[in-house]
């Protein structure tokens, strides 16, 4: 998880840029249904955008602050299942549904994160599976509200102000705004005096504490934040999906982003979304009447791992300065 | 500047490469989706089922006079995907009907039915709601559900003095199914119930729960335990711990013949409470033959009730396609509503007003067979327990009230 | 109070313990001596049933030499694994290496599926051990209680190389402190691909020893990898006495929970890892090893 300072200290110049490039990227992509890319497309791509906010909140917390999680399922699941249960008994207003998922998360997460940031390490690591686990036990055993291993089914099509967001176009842009907004707010977060203080704390935790950062209250924060953005993500799967199932708070599913993420490049937030990206449509493409994914995602995998050290990011980032080289 | 440019130039370049909708050219064939398990622990179950779609497609022919496609999609036994997987059928496939659905993807497509817009035949879904209070003018159900079983569960016990008298015990998967199968023995009059004790989802090691047994006094025992790799454990350690030896198995819903075979002589022990599908129902009815002869000639091997049952849905499926005259799917789904087709597991047609076949159970013990056939040894007697007996009168009885 | 079904569990903990440890011990060795998480110790497992598979009906074997020749089938298979994935990426941050072995053991498990489908295989437990005993009034497969006497005893084994030989001596340097080992003269690399190769061998012969247990199929070893994280984790990172600790711990809370919580068990596992890690970070014997 190293970045060297020189990149620190470059990235901090492109700032202003690097902002102004997120927004037209998002209305660029938020285009694309409206230029003809096919319907299938702009569904996987609702999807990886919304495991991309995800992503990108795996990200804040592994990525920028050191925390390795193996349970970043239970914030996504917690989320899904807690909008998903409001807009189905409630109202299927998004925002309202939305408010409410946060609520829960923040309750939620606000107590289980005091006391899991006191661990570090493979430690904290763990203990994050071991709260996934639980999460997922639970969301089996509560039946008369989770429905069990059986899931929580019928969720209604999202409106906000009045209006539906059918799936398809409407939902997809709603998801590119949704994911700009994160991607740029976490941008400014990690940039902030606060945003720097977690990078020392990624580096050396007792060295950060030794020149008197609160090294516990920086990451319980971020452990709050972190989850409650990937609630955001949960709440737009719940609506995509019209429904959810305690599989999405499976071990299974905190691995899956922690590959997207690292696969994507940690500590760059945009890594996160290609790694995203990239997830969605290799799986969807190596699981169609291709019975031997799992050998051939591995293969992959593998492959990437071993020649691309910082992930797809410093794929991208290495091919960007070539491109540019001549120009410089 | 070079940003906005590199931006730009990666914008066209990806949609150059997701590509754009194309004209839709006239196709020849009949695409028809298949939504089932290709991998992971459950994929012999999926094997099952898309082997019997392959047949029945086959035995059929064209549709409308245009050849049949199957456009085969790995659901990965996960709702989320499953989701997925069904959209793509019906935006990248423009597929006319989805077949070959278990429990985890019929419950995660009701949610979304009317966004597909297509029929959804499931073959192999256990959970009432899906035809009861849950039910959708788009999503059907060839198998027996759940609540159907729990007749035919209390028939079998009324033929069976044994297990009249048996000590009863529940060991599952903590599935609501398995509380559903857990009540329904409690629910039997006169029925001893010593106790029940429910695994966790991922149980690779039943002693604890055998165990419970036991020491419960159990002669009885009936297993919600997940179809697969689960229960091939569970017999085989139940087996090692003598648990066969004092006790009868009752398997709620009945078991795939592959695992009828691997289990070989230990299968004597097991009786169904109510199978979704049996290919000895041959020896009285002659379009289960049939099939039977075709899937061994295709496939090397009995035909499993998985394998009858998927081909069942498929058949309702091309008989309604035969019978609206076009593939738009409201034609589809209104004769699908009325028709009436000779199936594997006899004449078969929808509940009126309702998505539920009005479907037989098989009871019958496992038996070893007097000679092989089709490649088994051991085979289920089928005795066929009617739906008359298991379902209410009329759909609205049972609270599905379709739009 | 029903003292044979307590005892029962206990039993079966014991017994379910004595696999864990033969896989546990194999990844806290590694991750002491070489910061590696390996995720694909799973795989290794499933790959252990296989190559029993392959020994006993490819050659037509017993199952004794099965169990025997299936670890060293796949001991030099593993050191080829950590030679081209792993030694080359060492100098990486901890993350990659956690990524490689994952990807590995998609691989692994694709690569078994491909070979051999994705049917379970049943194996039957040899002849002489196929039976029930009688112990203290309960019933009990004789194959069980064999199978962990063996695992046990193989345990002990690796506790007496590290413990009392040359190379157990290296393996504890290294563990202690690496550079300081290496400039007294320990091949570093050399070790730690023998010693990876020793704990795959540890984790495959744990697979064929449970294989007419728990059945062969390709994603045979992802339950005990998980409880196996769960063991190192707990017994504290590269302590073996705490992974003898953890391991029973856990297979005692899974089959004693199983027992008495049925469906909760799991869930407790997981919520008392989670409490003792919070008490202790380190784990119950942590060299203060926790990053």
């Amino acid at each position: 998880m190293g970045r060297s300072r020189q990149i620190d200290e470059a990235e901090a110049r492109k700032r202003p840029a690097a902002a102004m490039l997120v927004v037209v990227g998002a209305v660029l992509l938020a285009l694309l249904p409206f230029v003809g890319v096919r319907p299938f497309t702009i569904t996987l791509l609702t999807e990886a955008l919304i495991f991309a906010i995800w992503a990108m909140s795996l990200d804040l917390m592994t990525g920028y602050t050191g925390m390795l999680t193996f349970g970043h399922a239970a914030a996504f699941g917690l989320g899904g299942y807690a909008a998903g249960y409001f807009a189905r008994e409630v109202t299927s207003d998004f925002f309202t549904s939305l408010l409410i998922a946060e609520l829960v998360i923040l309750l939620v997460a606000l107590p289980i994160g005091f006391v899991a940031t006191r661990l570090s390490g493979a430690a904290f690591a763990i203990v994050s599976l071991c709260i996934a686990q639980v999460f997922f036990q639970i969301a089996v055993a509560w039946r008369s509200v989770t429905e069990g291993m059986d899931g929580l089914v019928g969720v209604p099509i999202p409106t906000l102000l009045g209006m539906t967001i059918n799936t398809g176009p409407e939902f997809y842009v709603l998801t590119v705004l949704i994911a700009a907004t994160v991607c740029l707010g976490l941008r400014r977060l990690v940039a902030s005096p606060f945003g720097r203080t977690l990078g020392a704390i990624r580096l050396n935790e007792d060295r950060a504490a030794a020149i008197g950062i609160n090294v516990r209250l920086h990451k319980w924060l971020v452990f709050v934040i972190s989850w409650a953005i990937a609630g955001i993500g949960g709440t737009l799967m719940v609506f995509m999906k019209a429904g959810t199932t305690p599989m999405s708070l499976y071990w299974i599913e905190s691995g899956n982003v922690l590959i997207m993420a690292i696969f994507g490049g940690l500590g760059t937030l945009f890594g996160p979304i290609i790694g995203a990206i990239s997830f969605v449509f290799l799986r969807d493409e190596l699981t169609t009447g291709f019975e031997v994914w799992q050998l051939a995602f591995g293969i992959v995998f593998v492959i990437v791992v071993l020649v691309f050290p910082s992930g797809l990011a410093g794929v991208a980032s290495s091919a960007w300065m070539l491109l540019w080289r001549a120009r410089s | 500047m070079r940003g906005l440019w590199s931006v730009l130039l990666g914008w066209f370049a990806l949609v150059l490469y997701l590509g754009t909708d194309s004209l839709a050219i006239a196709q020849d064939a009949i695409k028809i989706g298949v939504l089932t398990i290709r991998s992971g622990p459950a994929k012999p179950i999926g094997d099952d089922i898309l082997a019997g779609i392959e047949t029945a497609t086959k035995m059929h022919g064209p549709v409308l006079s245009r050849p049949v496609e199957l456009v085969i999609e790995d659901s990965l036994f996960n709702a989320q995907t499953a989701v997925t997987k069904a959209t793509k059928l019906v935006q990248q496939n423009n597929v006319a009907g989805i077949l070959g659905t278990s429990t985890i993807e019929a419950l995660a497509l009701l949610s979304v039915a009317d966004r597909l817009g297509v029929p959804i035949i499931t073959s192999n879904a256990g959970s009432a709601a899906i035809t009861r209070e849950r039910c959708n003018k788009w999503v059907f159900r060839t198998n027996a559900e759940d609540l159907m079983s729990v007749e035919s569960l209390q028939e079998l016990v009324k033929n069976t003095p044994r297990l009249q008298q048996a000590k009863w015990f529940t060991i599952g998967h903590d599935y609501p199914w398995s509380r559903l199968v857990a009540g329904s023995v409690k629910g039997i009059k006169d029925l001893q119930y010593v106790g029940e004790t429910f695994a966790p989802l991922d149980t690779t090691d039943w002693a604890p729960f055998i165990a419970r047994a036991r020491s419960a006094g159990a002669t009885a025992v009936i297993m919600p335990v997940t179809l697969g790799v689960p229960l091939l454990q569970f017999i085989q350690q139940a087996n090692e711990f003598g648990l066969t030896e004092t006790a009868m198995l009752v398997s709620p819903i009945g078991l795939p013949d592959w695992l009828v075979e691997k289990l070989g002589r230990t299968s004597t022990n097991i009786v169904s409470a109510g199978s979704w599908a049996a290919w000895r129902y041959e020896e009285v009815w002659s379009a289960t033959k049939e099939f039977n002869q075709a899937f061994y000639a295709m496939h090397g091997r009995v035909a499993g009730m998985q394998s009858l049952q998927s081909a069942t849905a498929t058949l309702m499926l091309y008989n309604a396609i035969a019978k609206a005259g076009s593939k738009d799917s409201e034609a589809v789904i209104r004769a699908l509503a009325t028709v009436e087709v000779n199936t594997p597991v006899g004449l078969l047609k929808f509940q009126p007003d309702g998505r539920q076949a009005l479907v037989p159970l098989f009871l019958g013990p496992y038996e070893k067979l007097d000679s092989p056939r089709y490649g088994a040894t051991y085979g289920q007697r089928a005795e066929p327990f009617a739906a008359s007996r298991s379902l209410p009168k009329s759909a609205a009885e049972y609270g599905c009230k379709l739009s | 109070m029903d003292w044979n079904f307590l005892f029962v569990n206990i039993l079966n903990g014991v017994v379910y313990g004595s696999f864990l440890l033969l896989t546990s011990l194999g990844l806290s060795l590694v991750f002491g001596l070489g910061r590696v998480v390996n995720f694909a110790h799973g795989a290794i497992y499933a790959m252990g049933g296989y190559a029993l598979i392959v020994v006993m009906y490819g050659i037509g074997a017993g199952y004794w030499l099965g169990l025997v020749a299936a670890p060293l089938l796949v001991i030099p298979i593993a050191m080829v694994i950590e030679r081209v994935a792993i030694r080359p990426i060492r100098h990486r941050p901890d993350v990659d290496t956690l990524l490689v072995t994952f990807g590995l053991s998609s691989m692994i498990v694709g690569g078994i599926e491909y070979v051999w489908g994705t049917g379970t295989k049943l194996l039957p437990p040899p002849s002489p051990f196929a039976g029930i005993v009688d112990v203290f009034g309960n019933q009990y497969p004789l194959y069980r209680l064999v199978a962990a006497v063996v695992s046990l005893l193989v345990s002990a084994g690796v506790f007496v190389v590290i413990q009392f030989t040359p190379i157990g001596l290296r393996i504890r340097a290294i563990t202690d402190d690496p550079g300081m080992a290496e400039a007294l003269g320990v091949n570093r690399k050399r070790l730690l691909t023998l010693v990876f190769g020793c704990a795959a061998g540890l984790a495959a012969l744990a697979g064929a020893l449970g294989a007419p247990i728990f059945a062969i199929h390709p994603e045979m070893g992802m339950n005990i990898l998980i409880d196996s994280f769960l063991v190192v984790v707990l017994g504290g990172l590269g302590s073996l006495m705490g992974s003898v600790i953890g391991a029973f711990f856990v297979s005692l809370t899974k089959s004693i929970g199983g027992g008495y919580f049925a469906e909760w068990s799991t869930a407790i596992l997981f919520l008392v890892v989670a409490v003792v890690l919070i008490a202790r970070p380190t784990g119950v014997f942590g060299h203060g090893r926790v990053a």
